[in-house]
């Protein structure tokens, strides 16, 4: 009497468990056979409610998603923001742009694993630029509450690769796969090409090595008919090799020089370096990301500092009219982080201050918000984030930067209409969900 | 004129009672000795039935019964989720009914040295973690892995009871059936391979202990070997008619004599 109540307890359980937690009901196995184990369910009966819970959860919302069995992980995730900014800019005549808006963000993709260390991964995003998601309210041509341009869902991310071991092969449009800063790239840049990358774990020592090779711009056609021009493809070839090295003590150092090179680099693109897309003529530059990573009582803390040189600075100064100012080849980012936003009630704070000299970097990279796609300036960041809810944050930001060299324009093309920008201040309040 | 009707009607039922074919499809380790075994013993005693049997793996017998082309499907292994729901959404609903248990053997060729084996050794050397007898204590030479198809049950089954869901060495050699599987182990000194326990006593063959246990009828009942699994006939529904009658025969006790015979092992 004692075993058949159990049975129809455990039964009932099963039932219960399929209909209160349907995704469970693929999970149940384990449960099924400590019952028969026990002796509590027949082996025959094992099979017929393993069945049962099977069928109740295939008519179940999620049981009628079909995933091709060839995959071995599956998973959705994604992001979305709303941002308050107001960006300001003084020019050499003291005169003021300020530009306020309200923004937002969605990005949202989908990735997974096959077997033999194959995976996937799409992004679909907000936003046409390559440096920015971002789609303004009411920016619809004096259309209120309008669709398209910068609202539109585009593609922002689409590999396939391969993992071996200590090696993962990365082919496609994908996230930047280097340890950098927004010094020298934006974070919204994604690559076009293939990446190459190498982990070996050796005691206390991380070796890593990043290898890629990026189409910068298309060559179309690469060969015309009769004597028209003949174009080529610009190929960014970005390469860092480097170790982190974990201490006794908890502190870790990163160190991870990078290489970047330029084949091609006049190509197709026409722009000179205050223009929106500019050639990446005299680029040759070294980048040294450092960043010592620590614990200051329960919270974890780091400095950083990334220094980067053109070596063909010159040829830069040149192409820009500026032979004379050759040696504004050099540019670095130095800063301090403590705390971080995994959980509710998280906080970080970060402070940095960055320089980039006017022909240090590439300005088609450097980051679009904080010094306004910018090089030639100089100043300060701070920025806060706050976990409200366990994928709800709050940020904010605030940056300050001027001028370096006022006989230079401050390269690039940002959304404070001059080049003779003198000062620049930026707010950011941010309220992000991640999913 | 009525007798010629009467006459007509009772040959047209005579056929039908003599046409009654039941087709069974699936799994090799069932198809290849056991259900042809059975059939011929239900013959005897049923003389108006056929049978149309085709061992063609676990797959194709539980995808039978989804597309309504066998009254019973042989499976060594359980429906898949993917495999129920494609049937529920057809309208047939999935039984399945343990005709027998099995223990997949890990067999080597009877002059290998080798006499036992851990769970993860076995995983080691069907992963390709290892590629020589050298890592698991044998005489230096490189595995020959040899496996199911994967249209097979039991391909499926040991992935998931040996090799915790990995994939197989890129090396093993993937064989038809069973027989084909203790075959190339009885050539091959460096053979590994696995088959159920109605086939291991194919000669050249040896059965290895995995952590002291072997694949015998007291150690499967009572859960004790590792890689021990139930054998299934999967129908839509309840079964009916002349099936509802074979599967009877198949678990009552002339078929599980046979059950026994064949080398596997019995529900009771």
């Amino acid at each position: 009497m004692a075993k058949n109540s159990l049975k129809w307890l455990a039964l009932l359980g099963g039932v219960a468990l399929g209909a209160a937690s349907l995704a469970v009901a693929q999970d149940s196995g384990p449960l099924i056979d400590t019952l028969v184990k026990k002796g509590i369910l027949t082996d025959q009966e094992g099979e017929e409610l393993r069945v049962e819970l099977l069928k109740d959860f295939g008519g179940s919302p999620a049981g009628k998603l079909g995933l091709s069995s060839a995959l071995k992980e599956f998973r959705i995730s994604g992001d979305g923001r709303v941002r308050y900014e107001n960006r300001s800019g003084q020019n050499d005549l003291e005169d003021n742009q300020e530009r306020a808006r309200w923004r937002y963000r969605l990005r949202f993709g989908l990735t997974g694993k096959f077997g033999d260390g194959w995976f996937f991964g799409t992004r679909m995003e907000t936003g046409t630029g390559n440096r920015s998601s971002n789609a303004t309210f009411g920016d619809y041509a004096n259309t209120p509450f309008g669709k398209g341009g910068n609202n539109a869902i585009n593609v922002g991310q689409i590999y396939i690769g391969r993992v071996m071991g200590d090696f993962t092969i990365t082919a496609g449009r994908f996230a930047n796969p280097l340890t950098t800063t927004s010094m020298v790239w934006d974070g919204d840049i994604n690559f076009e090409g293939l990446a190459e990358q190498w982990k070996h774990e050796s005691g206390n020592v991380t070796w890593m090595a990043n290898l890629s090779q990026v189409i910068y711009d298309d060559g179309n056609p690469e060969n015309s008919f009769g004597g028209a021009a003949q174009n080529e493809e610009i190929y960014l070839l970005a390469n860092q090799i480097g170790a982190k090295i974990k201490f006794s003590n908890g502190m870790a150092l990163t160190v991870l020089p990078t290489y970047y090179a330029y084949a091609n680099e006049n190509g197709e693109l026409t722009g000179g370096l205050t223009t929106g897309v500019a050639y990446p003529t005299g680029l040759s530059i070294v980048e040294i990301p450092v960043e010592l990573a620590f614990t200051i009582g329960s919270l974890p803390a780091r400095v950083w500092i990334d220094y980067a040189m053109n070596l063909d600075a010159d040829e830069r100064a040149d192409f820009a009219g500026a032979s004379a100012f050759d040696g504004e080849d050099t540019a670095y980012q130095i800063g301090f982080g403590i705390g971080q936003t995994k959980v509710k009630g998280d906080w970080e704070a970060k402070v940095f201050w960055q320089s980039v000299e006017a022909f240090a970097l590439d300005g088609n990279l450097v980051d679009s918000d904080l010094f306004d796609s910018r090089t030639n300036m100089e100043g300060v960041v701070l920025q806060f984030g706050y976990v409200l809810s366990d994928g709800v944050t709050a940020n904010l930001t605030y940056a300050h930067a001027e001028r370096i060299e006022d006989a230079l324009p401050a390269y690039g093309a940002g959304d404070i209409g001059t080049t003779a920008l003198e000062k620049y201040n930026l707010i950011q309040a941010d309220l992000n969900i991640k999913f | 004129m009525k007798k010629s009707i009467l006459i007509l009607t009772a040959l047209v039922a005579a056929a039908s009672a003599q046409a009654q074919k039941l087709v069974i499809k699936g799994s090799d380790t069932l198809g290849a000795k056991l259900v042809p075994m059975l059939s011929e013993e239900y013959k005897a005693s049923h003389p108006g039935v056929s049978f149309e049997i085709a061992a063609e793996g676990s797959t194709t017998g539980i995808a039978a019964i989804t597309d309504g082309t066998a009254a019973i499907g042989m499976s060594s292994r359980r429906a898949k989720p993917t495999e129920v729901s494609a049937a529920a959404a057809k309208g047939v609903s999935m039984k399945p009914i343990i005709v027998c248990y099995d223990g997949m053997a890990v067999i080597v060729n009877e002059k290998n040295p080798i006499t036992a084996l851990t769970k993860r050794q076995v995983e080691q050397i069907f992963t390709g973690d290892v590629t020589d007898w050298s890592a698991v204590g044998g005489t230096p030479g490189t595995f020959s892995i040899y496996t199911r198809n994967t249209s097979s049950g039991t391909y499926s089954d040991w992935k998931d009871l040996a090799m915790k869901k990995r994939d197989y060495a890129p090396s093993s050699q993937k064989m038809a059936g069973n027989e084909q599987i203790a075959a190339e182990v009885g050539k091959n000194p460096n053979g590994i391979g696995y088959v159920g326990v109605a086939y291991i006593h194919a000669p050249g063959v040896k059965v290895i202990p995995i952590e002291g246990h072997l694949p015998t009828k007291d150690e499967v009942l009572s859960k004790k070997y590792p890689y021990a699994r139930p054998n299934f006939y999967y129908t839509n529904g309840e079964p009916t008619g002349e099936a509802a009658k074979f599967i009877e025969f198949t678990l009552g006790t002339e078929g599980q004599k046979v059950v026994e015979k064949v080398g596997f092992i019995p529900v009771k």
